[in-house]
């Protein structure tokens, strides 16, 4: 069954042709870069936390 | 031989339920939360030792020869070992204050 | 610098191993050798001789049609059938000019070209009709064992075809969370050694926190890619349900920890029940595979990857795959750590 449906619809030729590759790949790097910039930005903040906790410490109250 | 493989993977099985549920219900115990948290937290660490237990007691009590089904007594042992000297090792520290 | 260098690294991998998972194409493989019922006219043998049909995926007969050669191999043997056409780049009919008594039933079915290399099918021809003389012999034919021509392209698995890309999600993401959970181990035996430090403590959470992500990835490319091959979503395998259980057991974890209201018991506790789950996790997910029979590749009597038979093309994508899975995993879990220790001093502030 699936061998014809492979013959009659080659996924290679689709897949390739139609440029669906390509919009599969940029979809999933764009999410890789999302979720590296969402990284990125979590440590600067945690970076100026850290800055303000540790000021916060050394400053007697 | 083969009410010996059997009776080996009875007490297998008891061990390794044993020692896992007095360490989960030490934890739940200490956390005072009831018998609800041993319920939670064992029911996945049983569903391995209750699947291949179930599977070796069918194969013996189906004739199959222990030799052949010894496999998941192996497995069984190895589940056992690991679970009772983990649980021995631990129980100690889970009433440390 | 260095810091941000590794972590951009890591995301410059997986962008590569994810250009690489998708545009690089699939090689050519043999789908089926069927009979098509009917008689040719041999001209080599000039008798008549069933006609089958070779089917290719992806393969270039149309191009040199005329070096095309068919064979078909069992336990050694090896006999050349003869070509009678090739109908385009994927058909090919063939004569079967096989003597009567046979030495096998089931034979392999090879094709020999200059541009797709010898390709295999494994018992693609199977003969009920002859008489089984496992003594008989000819003589062999002249066979040379061409490579393919084609540029990177991955190999052709039967029944994973195409989702053979799927080995650059599916094995890195279950990698990556055992080394999370391994991380989470190594904190957990600290933490119940000096029971003072917390800080051991945040790093099982963060960990386990983000390892439990990963496994569920795991779960679910690992589901996709058992319903093309196996055609289910899930099978009732000990490879599978060890992987569903490991991590429910991990979110068992977190259940007990939202269980315990003090700090010092909670950290204890979660130790000790964390250093259970891994144990199963390594009981369940390496040492049972080899003790039962499984779908699962990897695992004996098994074909298919049986060997983890990575060629070249495959290894180039793959192992920067885990590397870049492990970079992003150990980051995701570094800033996941920073967040607990900032909100700890947070909830510390007067």
């Amino acid at each position: 069954m699936m061998h014809t449906l492979l013959q009659t619809n080659p996924l290679e030729g689709w897949f390739f042709s139609s440029g669906k590759a390509f919009v599969v790949v940029g979809v999933a790097v764009l999410i890789l870069l999302g979720m590296a910039w969402w990284l990125f930005r979590a440590e600067f903040r945690l970076r100026e936390m850290e800055k303000m906790l540790n000021s916060k410490k050394n400053t007697p109250t | 031989m083969q009410g010996l493989a059997f009776l080996l993977g009875l007490e297998s099985t008891a061990i390794a339920f044993a020692a896992l549920l007095s360490v989960l219900s030490a934890i739940s115990s200490r956390a005072g939360a009831g018998f609800g948290l041993t319920a939670v937290l064992g029911l996945p660490l049983i569903i391995p030792i209750v699947l291949i237990s179930t599977r070796y007691g069918t194969d013996i009590l189906n004739g199959i020869l222990w030799i052949d089904t010894a496999h998941h007594l192996l497995f069984l042992g190895a589940l056992t070992g690991g679970i009772g000297t983990l649980g021995f090792i631990l129980f100690p520290y889970l009433w440390r204050d | 610098m260095k810091n941000t260098l590794w972590k951009a690294l890591g995301i410059l991998i997986l962008v590569y191993v994810f250009a690489m998972t998708m545009l690089v194409p699939l090689g050519p493989g043999l789908l089926e050798f069927q009979d098509v019922n009917q008689v040719i006219e041999s001209t080599r043998e000039g008798r008549a001789v069933p006609e089958f049909q070779v089917i290719g995926f992806g393969t270039h007969w149309d191009q040199l049609p005329d070096s095309l050669q068919v064979f078909v191999q069992s336990k050694g043997q090896l006999a050349a059938l003869e070509v009678i056409r090739v109908d385009d780049a994927t058909h090919a009919t063939v004569g079967l000019t096989l003597p009567y008594s046979l030495p096998a039933k089931s034979w392999n079915v090879l094709t020999n070209h200059p541009v797709d290399g010898t390709l295999l099918l494994e018992n693609g021809l199977f003969l009920s009709d002859r008489f089984i003389d496992a003594k008989a012999t000819w003589p062999a034919p002249s066979f040379i064992e061409h490579s393919s021509q084609l540029g990177l392209h991955f190999p052709y698995q039967p029944r994973i075809v195409e989702t053979i890309r799927n080995l650059m999600l599916h094995v890195p993401l279950w990698f990556t969370m055992f080394l999370l959970m391994g991380i989470g181990f190594v904190a957990s035996i600290k933490q119940l050694s000096n029971p003072r430090n917390q800080r051991d403590d945040d790093r099982a959470v963060a960990s386990v926190q983000v390892g439990i992500w990963f496994g569920v990835l795991g779960l679910l490319t690992g589901s996709l890619w058992a319903r093309f091959t196996w055609g289910a979503w899930w099978v009732d395998d000990p490879q599978l349900n060890g992987a569903l259980v490991t991590v429910l057991v991990y979110s068992g974890y977190m259940v007990l920890r939202q269980a315990v209201d003090d700090e010092r018991l909670r950290a204890r506790l979660a130790a000790a029940y964390n250093l259970f789950a891994f144990v199963i996790l390594v009981i369940l997910l390496m040492v049972l595979p080899r003790f039962s029979e499984s779908l699962h590749p990897g695992k004996g009597g098994n074909p298919g990857f049986n060997s983890y038979d990575l060629d070249s093309a495959l290894r180039a994508v793959f192992y920067p795959a885990v590397i870049g899975w492990m970079l992003l995993g150990t980051w995701m879990y570094l800033v996941t750590l920073r967040m607990k220790r900032v909100n700890r001093q947070i909830e510390l502030l007067p």
